[in-house]
């Protein structure tokens, strides 16, 4: 078989790719300030430094997803005959990792914040000449760190859809969901306003359930994409019809008797094998060739096919 | 017309805000209010020239301060001197409102006791942990009084 042209999206992916990585640019510098912000206000809240935390693991997909575009697409050459695709898998599995043991650390600690009864100590700041309690600046650091990214994250949920990018679907996907954690934060901090010491461990405690959450799907979804799994839908998880589909297709062929197919995912494609039982008296290079192209056209996920004639198919 | 309504919108959200700000934070054990009722009880690690005790009196640069800091606020002082060790275990038990002598900002009781903000860039009072009404009015009172005399 020929060594494949480097990969390219189809012309109306391009674009989306494009604004997928422009947009992930600016999620870098907004969660740069975000962090920097926090950072400064924290102070003693165990809610504050836990959704800080949070917020720096943030740069982990959109960091992975714009060093990855930059490999995923070089060309196939002969120490890396298949390409560079899984580029994507493997960026995706560190930021799970980290994530994962993020969010485990994160458990720990504010479980250790609420038994050992820790009552956090906020004084005030010094804001334009005047003195405010550091609560109010830190719940309005808050606002900062959840609006637009609220707003992010719901630009960049159907790009990753498009594109078949599980790195940004799930980028995007936490960061709709981070007004979530911003709020608990917000919560701890006025129930320390109203002298309840353990609402601010608590909503620790809340928000590093939800790290911890995020990190065990993504790991395990990582780790079942590296386990060569049937291709699943980014937002479903469910079975990719698109396999189904070339099962369809190939059986209609004349010169087929019977046929299975079998893909996995490599980042945003497929690659994947098809067995044929061929008709006898039939020219099976040239259907094989022929095939080839067909399925070339069919799908632009369906990026590497391998075409196998065999005498019948093995038992399952 | 339209702005009239504006302004009074904008006074009504700032009058609400500077009326939540003047009550919160509250402190968990409730400092504030007892100092109020019974008096300010701070235990006093002899350390001069920030405090000195002869015969029956307590001197010093942090006893005037805290003196002072009582005084505005209409507040009885209760001083009781003692061993750091022994204050500081006060202090977590929320025995004592406040301990004072000379502490750095950077003093190891960090871990025990919540700090307020340098009076004079270096020293530091020590308050009970979470109890941040008593922060709040310790800071204001060096924020409007001492901090900018010294810069």
């Amino acid at each position: 078989m020929k060594n494949p042209e480097a990969f390219e999206l189809p012309e109306h992916l391009v674009s989306k790719f494009e604004e997928a990585k422009k947009l992930e640019w600016i999620t870098l510098a907004y969660l740069i300030s975000t962090i920097i912000l926090m950072y400064l206000v924290m102070g003693s809240s165990q809610a504050m430094k836990t959704a800080w935390l949070e917020d720096a693991m943030g740069l982990l997909p959109a960091i992975s997803f714009l060093i990855a575009s930059r490999f995923a697409y070089k060309k196939p050459n002969s120490e890396f005959p298949y390409g560079y695709h899984r580029a994507f898998s493997i960026a995706y599995l560190a930021g799970a990792v980290a994530l994962f043991a993020m969010g485990c650390f994160l458990l720990i600690d504010s479980a250790i914040s609420l038994i050992k009864a820790e009552h956090p100590t906020i004084g005030t700041i010094v804001l334009f000449g005047k003195q405010f309690w550091l609560g109010w600046v830190m719940i309005l650091a808050l606002v900062w760190a959840s609006l637009p990214s609220v707003f992010i994250g719901y630009k960049k949920l159907p790009l990753a859809k498009k594109l078949h990018n599980k790195i940004l679907y799930t980028d995007a996907n936490t960061q709709k969901a981070d007004y979530t954690t911003a709020f608990a934060a917000m919560l701890g901090i006025t129930g320390l306003a109203f002298g309840l010491w353990w609402a601010d461990s608590a909503a620790a405690l809340f928000i590093s359930f939800s790290v911890l959450k995020d990190g065990y799907t993504n790991l395990k979804t990582a780790v079942l994409d590296l386990m060569d799994r049937h291709p699943v839908h980014v937002d479903t998880q469910n079975n990719d019809d698109l396999v189904e589909g070339i099962r369809g297709v190939v059986t209609e062929w004349d010169w087929v008797l019977e046929a299975d197919v079998r893909f996995r995912e490599q980042g945003q494609v497929y690659f994947g094998e098809v067995f044929i039982v061929p008709i006898n008296d039939v020219d099976i290079t040239f259907e094989v060739e022929k095939g080839l192209k067909i399925l070339e056209d069919y799908h632009w996920k369906i990026y590497q096919v391998t075409i196998m004639p065999v005498k019948s198919l093995s038992e399952k | 017309m339209k702005l009239k309504v504006a302004g009074s919108n904008h006074l009504l959200l700032c009058s609400l805000l500077l009326f939540i700000s003047c009550n919160l934070p509250k402190d968990p054990k409730s400092s504030w209010e007892k100092a109020k009722e019974v008096g300010l009880i701070v235990g006093v690690i002899e350390n001069p020239p920030y405090t000195t005790k002869t015969e029956n009196s307590f001197s010093g640069t942090e006893i005037a301060i805290i003196n002072k800091f009582a005084k505005m606020n209409r507040l009885k002082v209760i001083y009781n001197i003692g061993n750091e060790s022994d204050l500081i275990e006060k202090l977590e038990k929320y025995e004592v409102n406040l301990v004072i002598g000379g502490f750095d900002k950077k003093s190891v009781w960090s871990e025990k006791a919540g700090f307020t903000r340098p009076y004079d860039k270096q020293h530091v009072f020590l308050v009970p942990k979470g109890e941040n009404k008593m922060l709040v009015k310790l800071e204001e009172f060096i924020y409007q009084n001492l901090e900018n005399e010294k810069s």
